[in-house]
């Protein structure tokens, strides 16, 4: 009898410390998240994907050791090339660190680029279904960025990521979707200055494959062009192509001796660009300029 | 006469007394050779140091994640060991005094219950304590090499591209951010609060249970409960005015009131990934553990203080 009433005095006891407790515990967690100590608490049915190892998670109170060895699992998937598995995987270890951008990072990267080429160049599926499963995995790929951004918005990383991803032309580009991506990346505060003007260079370019944004491209073309450190080849070469190709007229161009440091160099990084050039790069007056340089240079 | 004066001047709390008997306890500790497991904690780390993750690709943080695997390791290691520790030597020692029956020669004296069992916690805490920072010592000299290694590398590999200087500055404080830091001791010290809340329920439970094995499942389960404390806290407080079931709510409630949230202590994740912790945090959460283990330690003596053997 006598346990059952100390029993129920520690309860009691603990109840009135645990409502004292209550706020004070609740606002620690609150700054705590907030300040992105603690892990938000896990998705539901991550538990229950974790299975055995859950219950270690919840034992050690240790997610990034478990993500650590998922990681280490994910890897064996991907040497494996059961990219289902791995899938799975990085599904669990972003859940266990959704803060951790390198997770979200590498798991994208598996998915858009691993395991889209090599159901691409699976021959053993017919053609439709290798299309079909490379756009299905670069769209995962895309998808876990997404996700990865939606919990880490401040991340110029991912949104970079995001941004590659959809203006690489060896993929699936959607330039108007990817200049979206390279100005949140910009506006994301932890951006390193010195990764800004070169990542301003990139959201450019991509902003010429984009032929309504032409104009709006061109004006920022104009703005870099006032750091010297900005005048490379492709950018001069590009704000050339842009203004023919919207025919600027004489007095309102950038004249050739300020975009190039001699005829040249103008020549030079003109072949160049021609070279490189892709179906949806901007030449307008390119080949013409050559030309005509070319055949300047030999009088 | 005198020496009735002398017992009558004997309070409940008495510092000289709790340490003497808490030397005691962490000397009986230390000849049940715990310690070995330290041996088995270096070997741990000197692996864990030579262990090349297998890198599906090298990305800008390649050396920082190298770092955040040997911390993980380590400190979970040093988690484990030290919640488990506490727990078993807790529950371990009113049956092991009965059993070599020194709690009567103790509790015959005049020496308050209260004095006993703080002496005891005292003497465990001081043990997992001395291991803690024996294992940190380790952990923090394998490290420091490390990231030195790591460093030097990375400036010798951006020299070589060419880096820009702002780069070059920012990498190294990026990898030295994964080494030895306040935060990572602030780690450490989560770890420990966790281990000091975990001995104090074990004391709990063992003053009124019989068996030591008990004590240990109990005080385990409540240790896998404390991690969902949170979500039941939160989902309390934020299901309110929702359709939730009546008897949904009062578990939430229940488990929110009655058991601490060790999620809290999970600062420890944020060590290992080279985050910082501000040291208001760290005070609050040391706050909140010494009211822990207080209230618990007082709870300990309730069911203790009128005991039979």
């Amino acid at each position: 009898m006598r346990i059952f009433i100390q029993i129920i005095v520690i309860l009691t006891v603990l109840l009135a410390f645990g409502a004292a407790k209550l706020k004070f515990e609740h606002q620690l967690s609150q700054d705590m998240v907030e300040q992105k100590l603690i892990q938000p608490p896990l998705k539901e049915g991550t538990s229950l994907k974790l299975g055995q190892t859950g219950a270690a998670v919840a034992l050690g109170g240790l997610r990034s050791l478990v993500a650590a060895i998922w990681n280490f699992r994910a890897f064996l998937h991907f040497d494996e090339l059961d990219w289902i598995k791995l899938e799975e995987s990085y599904e669990i270890i972003t859940s266990l660190q959704p803060q951790t951008v390198h997770y979200w990072d590498t798991g994208a990267w598996h998915l858009h680029t691993n395991a889209a080429v090599y159901y691409n160049e699976n021959e053993d599926l017919p053609e439709f279904r290798q299309k079909s499963l490379r756009k299905l995995y670069h769209k995962k790929g895309s998808d876990v960025l997404e996700e990865g951004v939606r919990q880490n918005p401040d991340s110029w990383r991912l949104n970079l990521a995001l941004a590659r991803l959809w203006s690489d032309r060896h993929k699936m580009p959607d330039y108007p979707r990817a200049a979206e991506h390279y100005q949140n990346t910009l506006d994301c505060d932890d951006l390193p200055n010195f990764k800004r003007a070169q990542l301003e260079r990139f959201a450019f370019y991509n902003m010429c494959f984009i032929p309504e944004r032409h104009a709006e491209a061109l004006d920022i073309g104009k703005a870099l062009l006032k750091n010297k450190n900005n005048h490379l080849p492709t950018l001069s070469c590009s704000i050339f192509a842009l203004q023919n190709k919207l025919q600027i007229p004489l007095l309102a161009r950038i004249p050739d001796n300020q975009l190039f440091p001699s005829q040249r160099q103008q020549l030079m990084w003109l072949k160049n660009y021609w070279k490189g050039r892709r179906d949806d790069t901007l030449t307008t007056g390119v080949e013409a300029k050559i030309r005509a340089l070319e055949f300047g240079s030999t009088f | 006469m005198r020496k009735e004066n002398k017992m009558r001047r004997n309070g409940i709390f008495s510092p000289s007394r709790i340490l003497v008997i808490a030397s005691h306890t962490f000397t009986q500790l230390v000849r049940m050779k715990v310690f070995y497991f330290l041996a088995v904690f270096a070997v741990l780390m000197l692996g864990a140091s030579y262990f090349e993750m297998p890198w599906s690709r090298t990305t800008e943080d390649s050396a920082e994640q190298e770092l955040i695997i040997l911390k993980s390791s380590a400190m979970g290691a040093m988690a484990m060991f030290s919640v488990l520790f506490a727990i078993a030597a807790t529950a371990l020692l009113i049956p092991k005094d009965l059993e070599d029956r020194t709690l009567y020669t103790i509790l015959s004296k005049p020496v308050p219950r209260f004095d006993y069992l703080l002496g005891k916690l005292i003497g465990v805490l001081l043990l997992v304590g001395s291991s803690l920072l024996l294992m940190d010592l380790v952990l923090s000299f394998i490290l420091h090499s490390r990231t030195d290694a790591l460093v030097v590398e990375e400036m010798k590999n951006g020299t070589a591209k060419g880096w820009q200087q702002e780069y070059l500055d920012l990498r190294k404080e990026q990898i030295s951010q994964q080494g030895v830091t306040w935060d990572l001791q602030a780690g450490i010290g989560a770890i420990f609060f966790k281990a000091m809340i975990m001995a104090s329920i074990a004391l709990l439970i063992s003053t009124f249970s019989s068996s030591t094995l008990f004590t240990i499942v109990i005080s385990v389960v409540i240790y896998f409960i404390g991690h969902f404390t949170a979500d039941a806290r939160n989902y309390w407080l934020q299901s309110q005015g929702t359709a939730v079931s009546s008897q949904v709510k009062l578990l939430s409630q229940g488990a929110a009131l009655l058991l601490p949230d060790f999620q809290l202590y999970n600062i420890i994740d944020a060590a290992i990934e080279g985050k910082k912790i501000a040291a208001g945090l760290f005070k609050r959460l040391a706050i909140l553990t010494f009211f822990y283990t207080g209230i618990y330690s007082v709870l300990a003596w309730f069911a203790f203080r009128k005991k039979e053997f």
